[in-house]
């Protein structure tokens, strides 16, 4: 089991640090005006970050009134880390997340993937990126029903003209393998697990071999042993290949196996949680 | 592209109660299409064989102007024997050609003990009326014969005005083209009904040699002929046209659909009434089905979201769904199909008994034709309802946000 550990960040006014490996070099994000201030919590230039958020706002529009999710995120996640959004439920874990992933806009503010304005990007532009540099992991799998797992995994690469078909088997092939799923290609999602399936949608979420992924509460819906078994998946996945990954969760044991930890509360990332 | 019709083809069979909805209303929507186009264009046949084989042949030959101009003079449009026989020569000897006869129209009085009555004449030939007359019910008597050179036939109405039975002497009186009264002894041979009431109120068969004694002149007015096929009628013509051209022939033609102006109305009457039916019965197969597809489309509106975020385009996810509307229409129009056909093999086996139609004095047994053309448009009809009743729920589809949508989920 990996140990958690909680520790004051010294450089920052008031910043939570959350690391599981005692020799890693921990990462931490906190406010806006730290991030922009000299004290650079990523240690990366902006150009270099592979998703640049700057003074972002979302805001939805209920029946009492305008209701704000996001406040003034700007965020700079660099590439090929493994980080945890952490935050209370109605705290903008997922508006964060989707935002990142171009499927919803913000009401304000600048969102750059990869150096690329999401903003003035259309509809078909940003199809475009998600298929090929963004891979999806949502809360339950949401797989296709009627397809087979390796099916599921084959779906979005279909659209990727460059991919021969040879080349698509070849690597939902590779890609069931690697998270587990060698034996099930056939098997429909209603027979598989609950932990299976989450694997599956990794499995698709990586086979497009995006530039990062995003994993939207991946292990709300399953135990405790399997949520963190997916966890250290995306890990290892993280690790070996480069890719970068994004999770939010409740959990703080899952927390800890990230390379680090962005809190939000209130639409905002918190200040000071210790 | 398989996965992705094969994607479009399982989602159909995800709720099969729904999908069996679906086809169930399509195919009804088909199959009454084909019935009702069946029904009307077996009456179409009906009437137009009616008029063919009780009136006017596939094909009329006149003299030059003839259709124009022969009732301000009549005599001026007149064909010679030797030009009728080698007009005969010619249309006989096409392969397609069943049969060509002569006749000659003209008008007069039928004297019967102390009644006048006033007849339309057609001059025939006996031995080929028969033929010419499939359509025309024989009510008493017997048919015209080569042996009886006066032999007449008298239309049902006409013979009731006479008061006349089979085996009557009536004198037939006429003015000749000279202008002299002329008559003639004749003897009712047999009464026959057309089925059109007019034809039969005035009507007087009269074989071709008593004609010419009586209108003391023996030219001929048109040359009648029937062909193999009622289909091949506008080829035949266009053969015969040609060869009129080359021969510098002073002649005519009109075929039947020319002629058969009652069938035109009728026609032109139920082809209205058939189009605003097959609008009615698409509207309702579009709207039996627009539901169930709105239902398919609605409540997988996550999971199309899904797809969306995962970077298929808009484009992809209208495919997707017109793919699986289009099957489901294309089945649903199969079944419709051959469900319809089956049934208008039936029926058409059992007959339908209708009263007369409008102007006609028979009831008749009718069936439900398979008409190609007639099964091909109900199939696209349902198809392509099929197809309008998923625009709307894709237009949702893919107008709703991707992310407030997963968040439904």
């Amino acid at each position: 089991m990996t140990k958690l550990n909680f520790v004051r960040d010294r450089r920052g006014p008031s910043t939570l640090i959350c690391h599981g490996d005692k020799n890693a070099v921990p990462k931490v994000f906190h406010s806006s005006q730290n991030l922009s201030g000299h004290d650079s919590i990523t240690n990366l230039p902006r150009d270099d970050s592979i998703i640049q958020l700057e003074d972002v706002h979302r805001t939805f529009g209920t029946d009492r009134g305008a209701c704000p999710a996001l406040r003034a995120i700007t965020l700079f996640i660099p590439r090929g880390d493994l980080l945890a959004v952490v935050g209370p439920s109605g705290s903008g874990k997922t508006s964060l997340l989707n935002i990142m992933g171009g499927i919803d806009k913000p009401s304000r503010g600048s969102v750059r993937i990869e150096n690329q304005d999401l903003m003035i990007m259309g509809e078909a532009k940003l199809s475009d990126l998600r298929l090929r540099r963004i891979g999806f992991v949502f809360q339950d799998a949401r797989l296709i029903p009627v397809l087979s797992v390796a099916e599921n995994v084959e779906l979005p690469l279909l659209f990727r003209s460059e991919i021969s078909s040879a080349e698509r088997k070849r690597k939902v092939s590779q890609v069931l393998e690697r998270v587990g799923l060698a034996d099930k290609h056939e098997r429909r999602p209603g027979t598989l697990s609950g932990g299976e399936r989450q694997r599956v949608a990794l499995a698709r979420a990586l086979a497009g071999e995006p530039a990062f992924v995003l994993a939207d509460e991946p292990t709300a819906n399953l135990d405790q042993e399997t949520g963190v078994a997916i966890i250290e998946l995306m890990r290892s996945l993280n690790r070996e290949r480069g890719v970068t990954i994004v999770y939010s969760t409740h959990d703080p044991q899952l927390m800890a196996i990230a390379d680090g930890v962005i809190l939000l509360r209130n639409g905002r990332i918190e200040e000071n949680m210790v | 592209m398989s996965l992705f019709v094969n994607l479009a083809l399982r989602n159909i069979f995800r709720n099969r109660g729904r999908t069996y909805f679906a086809l169930l209303s399509i195919a009804a929507g088909c199959s009454a299409l084909i019935l009702n186009g069946g029904i009307v264009f077996n009456i179409f046949g009906e009437l137009r064989e009616d008029a063919i084989h009780s009136r006017h042949g596939h094909l009329q030959i006149y003299r030059r102007g003839y259709s124009e101009a022969h009732l301000e003079d009549p005599q001026r449009y007149l064909m010679e024997p030797q030009t009728v026989q080698h007009i005969l020569d010619v249309v006989r000897a096409n392969p397609r050609v069943l049969r060509a006869t002569s006749r000659r129209e003209f008008s007069g009085l039928i004297v019967k003990g102390d009644r006048y009555i006033p007849f339309l004449g057609v001059g025939v030939e006996p031995d080929q009326d028969a033929e010419f007359s499939r359509h025309t019910t024989l009510r008493a008597g017997s048919a015209m014969s080569a042996s009886d050179p006066y032999g007449v036939m008298a239309g049902l109405g006409l013979a009731r005005k006479l008061d006349g039975k089979p085996g009557d002497e009536l004198t037939l009186m006429t003015v000749t083209a000279s202008g002299a009264l002329n008559a003639v002894h004749v003897r009712l041979q047999g009464i026959f009904e057309g089925g059109l009431k007019e034809y039969d109120d005035w009507t007087l068969k009269v074989p071709l040699g008593a004609a010419g004694h009586l209108l003391s002149d023996n030219r001929i007015e048109q040359i009648v002929l029937l062909v193999r096929h009622t289909e091949d009628v506008p080829v035949v013509r266009s053969e015969f046209e040609s060869v009129f051209q080359r021969e510098s022939s002073d002649v005519e033609m009109r075929s039947w659909d020319q002629l058969a102006l009652f069938h035109n109305q009728v026609v032109g009457l139920f082809g209205r009434e058939l189009s605003i039916i097959r609008l009615i019965i698409g509207t309702i197969v579009l709207l039996g089905i627009s539901n169930v597809m709105g239902m398919s489309i609605m409540e997988r509106m996550v999971e199309l979201a899904t797809l969306r975020a995962l970077g298929l385009r808009v484009r992809a996810i209208v495919a997707l769904l017109m793919i699986e509307s289009l099957f489901i229409g294309l089945m649903g129009a199969a079944i419709g199909s051959t469900l319809g056909i089956a049934v208008a093999r039936v029926v058409s086996a059992v007959g339908i008994p209708y009263p007369s139609p409008p102007g006609s004095t028979r009831p008749f047994l009718g069936g439900v034709d398979v008409v190609p053309d007639i099964v091909t448009a109900a199939f696209l009809i349902s198809v392509l309802a099929t197809l309008a009743a998923a625009v709307l729920p894709i237009r949702k589809a893919i107008r709703s946000p991707i992310a407030p949508t997963l968040r439904c989920g």
